[in-house]
C-alpha cells in the first residue's frame, strides 16, 4: 500500500497568520510553493493559496492586510498512514488539494497537487512496466506449450528420455 | 488512442491584449482555473497564471493599470487538439508548465492541466491492464484445452461421430 508518508514533500513552508499578505507572497516566491501553512503551536490552522493573496490585494493594499484576513480552512488534515487511493478520492470528490500531514499532533509533512501528480505519474511507469512483465509471463508459457505439445517437442523429450 | 480535446476546458477566462493587470487578477478569482490567456483576434499570444499575478501586483507593487503584455508569458507553449494523451504527457514531461492552451485551426480551443492529462492516462491504463489480463487468461484456458486435453476432445468427437 501507498501511504501518506512515502509521497509527501516535508519541507513544509508555513507563516503565522498576523504577516501581511506582502510578506506573505515574499515567501512564496522564494521558496516556490504555490500555499502556505498557518501553524500554531506546530500544528496546521489554516492554509493561504495564491488565489488567497489575488482576491485579498483586489480590495485592499496587500502591506496592510494581514493572512488572518484572507486565509482559509479548505484542508484536510491526515496522517502518515493515510494511503494515496483515500487522498485522491478526497481530491477528486470534494476538490480538496492541501493535506497536511500530522503525526503525534506535531505537523510532518505536506501533499500538495504537485506530490499528487508526481505519484500518479510515477504509478503510471509501474502500471505499464507491470503490463509488460505480465505479457512476458503469458508469452513464456506459451511459447512452452507451443513446443511442448508439437512434434518437435515429443521427438526431443522422447529421445531424452 | 484517446486525444486531448476529450479532456479539456472549454470555457477559458479569456483577455485582451491590452486590459489592464487589475482586470486580469479579477477574471482569474471569478473562474476556478487559475489562469487566464491573452488573445489577439482569437488567437493566443500568452498566458498569465497565479505565480505572474503575486510576483507583480503584490510584492513587486506593479500598476494595477499596467497592460497585462506586461507580465504575461510568451509565446505560449500550446499542444493541438487531436494530441493524444501519451504524446501530451511527453511534451508536459519536457516543458514542466503546469496549463497548456489548446489550439484548433490556430484558434484557442480549450484548455489542459497536467493533473488532468496524467489522471486520465492512468485511468486508461488500468482499464486496459484488466481488459488485457481477461484476455490472456481466455487465451491460457484455450491453450490448455488444445494441448493438455486434445486426445480426450478427440475421442470425444469420434464417440459422437
Amino acid at each position: 500500500m501507498i501511504n501518506a508518508k512515502i509521497i509527501m514533500t516535508e519541507n513544509v513552508i508555513t507563516t503565522k497568520e498576523n504577516a501581511t499578505i506582502a510578506e506573505a507572497a515574499r515567501v512564496m516566491l522564494s521558496k516556490h510553493v504555490r500555499s502556505l501553512v498557518i501553524t500554531e503551536d506546530n500544528m496546521p490552522v489554516a492554509v493561504v493559496t495564491q488565489r488567497d493573496l489575488i482576491k485579498g490585494s483586489l480590495n485592499k493594499n496587500p502591506s496592510k492586510l494581514k493572512v488572518k484576513n484572507i486565509m482559509n480552512k479548505k484542508f484536510m488534515t491526515i496522517t502518515p498512514d493515510t494511503t494515496y487511493q483515500y487522498i485522491v478520492k478526497k481530491l477528486r470528490e470534494e476538490k480538496i488539494d492541501k493535506f497536511p500531514v500530522v503525526e503525534q499532533n506535531k505537523l510532518v509533512g505536506i501533499i500538495t497537487e504537485t506530490d499528487i501528480i508526481d505519484a500518479t505519474r510515477d504509478f503510471t511507469r509501474f502500471h505499464q512496466i507491470m503490463q509488460e512483465v505480465i505479457l512476458a509471463i503469458f508469452g513464456l508459457v506459451t511459447a512452452f506449450f507451443l513446443f511442448f505439445f508439437s512434434p518437435l517437442g515429443q521427438t526431443i523429450s522422447n529421445a531424452l528420455s | 488512442m484517446a486525444k486531448i480535446s476529450r479532456i479539456m476546458i472549454t470555457d477559458v477566462p479569456t483577455l485582451k491584449k491590452d486590459s489592464n493587470v487589475s482586470g486580469a487578477a479579477k477574471l482569474m478569482v471569478s473562474k476556478p482555473h487559475g489562469c487566464v490567456v491573452v488573445v489577439e483576434n482569437k488567437k493566443p499570444v500568452g498566458i498569465i497564471t497565479e505565480s505572474d499575478i503575486v510576483k507583480n501586483l503584490i510584492s513587486k507593487n506593479v500598476n494595477p493599470k499596467e497592460k497585462v503584455s506586461k507580465i504575461m508569458s510568451s509565446p505560449i507553449s500550446s499542444l493541438s487538439y487531436d494530441t493524444t494523451l501519451e504524446k501530451a504527457n511527453k511534451i508536459i514531461d519536457t516543458k514542466h508548465f503546469r496549463r497548456y492552451p489548446v489550439m484548433e485551426n490556430g484558434n484557442l480551443a480549450g484548455l489542459v492541466t497536467e493533473h488532468s492529462v496524467i489522471q486520465a492516462i492512468n485511468d486508461n491504463i488500468k482499464f486496459h491492464r484488466n481488459i488485457q489480463n481477461a484476455v490472456l487468461i481466455i487465451f491460457v484456458i484455450f491453450e490448455f484445452l488444445i494441448f493438455v486435453l486434445n486426445e480426450y476432445i478427440f475421442n470425444f468427437l469420434k464417440f459422437l461421430g
